[in-house]
């Protein structure tokens, strides 16, 4: 299907909602850029599932890759991905046959929007995070043993690289290094597969989730209504509605190599007056209610403002702001052993995943 | 993990090793008790700890509000008491946090680890403490002379404490209990607040079970059970000895009463009881009144009656029969019996919920009375009941009596009470007039000419009783007069 302005912002939309990030701009420059895109050159984005292509077509994976560090004000140029996969398909020696999001989520969402036009290739309805983790090796495809390498790499004042890696865990570490040395970020081209592997190990229907959740967020719809549709459609588990009442910058040690410092939240439920904690790193990690941890990685924790149900950042926790807590499952791969012991709590150095309350999940 | 159990007041490991209390949640730590030592190494491990458990939390653990508010969710669980963490600060939240789940929160800029062992070794050392003065408090049990003396010296061990014997079937209601108690001790008024700790009396398979129990702080329960373990063999030896001498002192009694073929005291036949009394040897030479006893059941009972009965009239034996206990009881001089009835209720409110019944006949004098105050006493004893557990003789309302009164009783309530018209020598034929005026609801005419006499000769018969005590105008007594005379003079229709 080829999607039009309004499934575009439907997306940034169902993005924005599925990562809470700390900083919305960067997904919301993106999308201007791809809807400047499609005006100047009339282009629409295309979006297909994997059964379309056939098993030996190639497919690649792209995205923004971040040292660490808040994201640089070095914005992108715009043809930072097409140099990237031009560099993956000259090393391949074949031309790259669609292109898949690192993350359906946040910024990385857009990118294959845009790449896609660029590039004249299809965007595939599948991603290998379903949500967005802050490494570039905690996907699915490192779970099903896949090569992540070759990476190809560019930086946001052109600079390139070919990375001949192996293993993800390797290649995160290269690219985060390289992302350092570019100025803060990189456009990576990696994980090349044939459609037969993506179809069997990939998550499929993430993107097309993402215009789902977009249109029911930017209906005109009441509150309650919106989120009624979206217990039905995506699965919400739980919905807390509380008043931030303290933040705290250091809520435990920062883990070595993890992106960004570490802090917490304290709201007050505002029913029942139950205290929510929520720990952040990048990403809500965790909710914690009078004690108990309700929600943890991989479960997907946002936020939502209460009065239109419209995406809320981190920057709206500020004391005194009322926000609607959301939580709602990750893909069912990362539950399993190997999937939380990747991306779990356990890997975020924070505690056993026995400990979490999945008792009504 | 790791652990030590043994038993402490919270409030004293505190003070003795520095912790700084972060919450205030533990009003009175007096009454918080710490039975264990956990060090939680890893974060699973809380979930295996014990109630009134201390949990310590390594450094590595304690990273951060959230594993604290995580932690502190696990003790609320777990009925831990405190959680003790390294030196650090927190969040508003998490100390309101322990503060709604009342576990008290502590910091320590010690080692976890030494801290831990020097806890333990101070759980050790109370637990060890214990033992040994549980020990040589039985040594002091050993010479006490009865089950009072036991109780008594169980409650001094247990700084004052309410201690008792109870049946098992009626819970808190006391068949011995110790004596008065220090004013700052646990008052039995305030039992909600204090943990009721048990210890069994009897032998397992007898029933209905006796047990002692003991009203103390929750701090001091496991102290209590030590204590009353010590104790309940000593009082069941003495409980067993106080029987038998009860046995003992009244087999002459049985064997009478046997021999008379007594039925139970408290049955409506009224027992031969003229042969409980030995005339010929009769010692009494003041005033006196009988008192007589009911119990539900004499054998269990005796040693309780026989033990609250010498509490307050020890110079008086109890003499026995099927169903209850008689005393002849010397009147102190010049009171009328006033402090005989006071002691009564005193010393036998507690066994009231027992079923302990009590009758008191009124004053009498020498041993010819005496069969007439055992009447009296067991009258009395039969309509006493749960509101009201003793009755004297002079307290019988009137209008009980004619459903109550044999013949000859009637007799002599009517010589007791209108001893005047007893004595008339026409008592009789002023009984008949009366009766039947009465019966006619008070028509001169109709009863005369039912008795066969004239008009004049009726309202001279019962002008006369009138005058002779009866009060026939009297609504009230209307009714029992009307019944006594019929039951002493068999008139009537």
């Amino acid at each position: 299907m080829h999607l039009d302005d309004q499934d575009l912002t439907h997306i940034r939309t169902g993005a924005l909602f599925v990562a809470c990030s700390v900083d919305p701009l960067w997904c919301h420059e993106q999308a201007d850029r791809a809807l400047a895109h499609m005006t100047s050159s009339g282009a629409r984005p295309k979006l297909v599932p994997i059964e379309q292509l056939p098993d030996d077509a190639l497919i690649a994976t792209i995205g923004f890759v971040n040292n660490g560090l808040p994201l640089s004000e070095l914005r992108p140029p715009g043809d930072e991905f097409v140099q990237s996969v031009r560099i993956l398909e000259h090393a391949l020696e074949r031309r790259v046959d669609g292109i898949i999001p690192l993350a359906a989520a946040n910024v990385n969402a857009l990118v294959p929007m845009l790449a896609g036009m660029q590039l004249d290739v299809p965007v595939v309805d599948a991603d290998p995070q379903g949500r967005v983790f802050p490494r570039l090796h905690q996907t699915v495809f490192t779970l099903a043993g896949m090569r992540a390498g070759p990476v190809a790499v560019t930086g946001p004042i052109g600079e390139s690289a070919l990375l001949t890696v192996e293993t993800p865990r390797h290649a995160e570490r290269l690219v985060s290094a390289l992302a350092g040395e570019f100025g803060g970020w990189a456009a990576t081209a990696m994980y090349p597969m044939q459609a037969s592997d993506l179809r069997q190990h990939g998550l499929h229907g993430t993107v097309s989730r993402l215009l789902r959740i977009g249109r029911v967020l930017d209906s005109a719809e009441p509150t309650e209504h919106k989120y009624d549709l979206l217990r039905r459609s995506e699965g919400i588990t739980r919905i807390f509605r509380a008043r931030v009442v303290d933040i705290a910058g250091l809520s435990r040690p920062s883990a070595h190599g993890e992106p960004d410092r570490p802090s917490s939240a304290i709201l007050i439920e505002e029913d029942e007056g139950r205290i929510i904690q929520l720990e952040i790193q990048n990403e809500l990690l965790m909710v914690l209610v009078d004690g108990v941890i309700e929600a943890a990685m991989p479960d997907i924790i946002t936020m939502l403002h209460p009065d239109a149900a419209s995406v809320a950042s981190l920057e709206d926790l500020w004391v005194g702001n009322v926000l609607d807590i959301v939580v709602m499952a990750g893909a069912p791969r990362w539950y399993e052993a190997d999937g939380l012991a990747l991306v779990g709590p356990e890997a975020h150095q924070m505690m056993p995943s026995g400990m979490l309350n999945r008792g009504n999940r | 993990m790791s652990r030590s159990f043994a038993n402490a007041r919270l409030r004293d490991l505190i003070e003795a090793h520095a912790l700084r209390r972060l919450t205030a949640v533990e009003a009175d730590p007096d009454r918080s008790v710490v039975r264990s030592i956990v060090v939680i190494t890893e974060i699973d491990d809380i979930r295996a700890a014990g109630p009134d458990s201390m949990l310590l939390l390594t450094p590595a653990l304690a990273r951060g509000g959230w594993m604290i508010s995580v932690a502190l969710r696990y003790a609320w669980e777990r009925h831990a008491g405190a959680l003790v963490v390294p030196e650090q600060s927190f969040a508003d939240a998490v100390i309101e946090l322990a503060k709604r789940l009342n576990i008290t929160l502590l910091t320590t800029e010690r080692e976890i680890v030494p801290l831990a062992l020097d806890l333990s070794r101070h759980l050790g050392e109370t637990g060890a403490g214990t033992l040994t003065r549980v020990q040589a408090f039985a040594g002091q049990l050993a010479g006490a002379a009865d089950a009072t003396e036991v109780l008594r010296l169980v409650s001094r061990e247990l700084r004052g404490a309410e201690v008792q014997l109870e049946m098992r079937d009626a819970p808190g209601v006391a068949m011995f209990r110790s004596p008065a108690v220090p004013a700052e001790a646990p008052r039995s008024e305030n039992r909600d607040r204090l943990t009721r700790v048990t210890a069994r009396v009897s032998p397992p398979t007898t029933q209905p079970a006796e047990i002692l129990a003991a009203y103390v702080p929750k701090h001091d329960e496991d102290n209590a059970q030590e204590v009353l373990q010590a104790a309940a063999p000593i009082v069941r030896a003495l409980l067993a000895e106080s029987r038998l001498d009860a046995f003992r002192t009244s087999l002459p009694t049985i064997s009478i009463a046997a021999l008379a073929n007594s039925h139970a005291a408290s049955e409506l036949d009224e027992p031969t009881i003229e042969l409980l009394v030995d005339r010929a040897h009769w010692a009494i030479h003041g005033p006196y009144a009988v008192v007589c006893i009911f119990a539900p059941n004499v054998e269990e009972l005796g040693a309780v009656v026989h033990n609250h009965w010498f509490g307050g009239m020890a110079d008086a034996p109890l003499i026995s029969f099927s169903d209850g206990w008689l005393a002849f009881v010397e009147h102190a001089e010049g009171d009328g019996g006033e402090a005989l009835r006071r002691a009564l209720r005193t010393q036998f409110a507690p066994l009231a919920p027992l079923g302990v019944r009590l009758g008191v006949s009124s004053t009498c004098m020498g041993s010819e009375q005496s069969v007439d105050g055992m009447r009296e006493a067991w009258l009395s004893a039969r309509l006493a009941h749960a509101e009201a557990p003793l009755v004297t003789f002079e307290g019988i309302d009137a209008e009980l009596l004619p459903r109550l009164v044999p013949r000859e009783f009637a007799t002599q309530i009517l010589r007791s009470r209108f001893p005047s018209f007893m004595l008339d020598g026409s008592a009789a034929s002023l009984a008949e007039a009366v009766t039947e005026f009465l019966e006619h609801q008070g028509s001169i005419a109709s009863s005369s000419a039912c008795l066969g006499i004239h008009r004049n000769t009726l309202q001279q018969r019962v002008r006369r009783a009138e005058q002779a005590g009866l009060e026939l105008s009297d609504p009230a007594q209307v009714l029992p007069v009307h019944m006594l005379l019929r039951a002493a003079f068999g008139v009537g229709h």
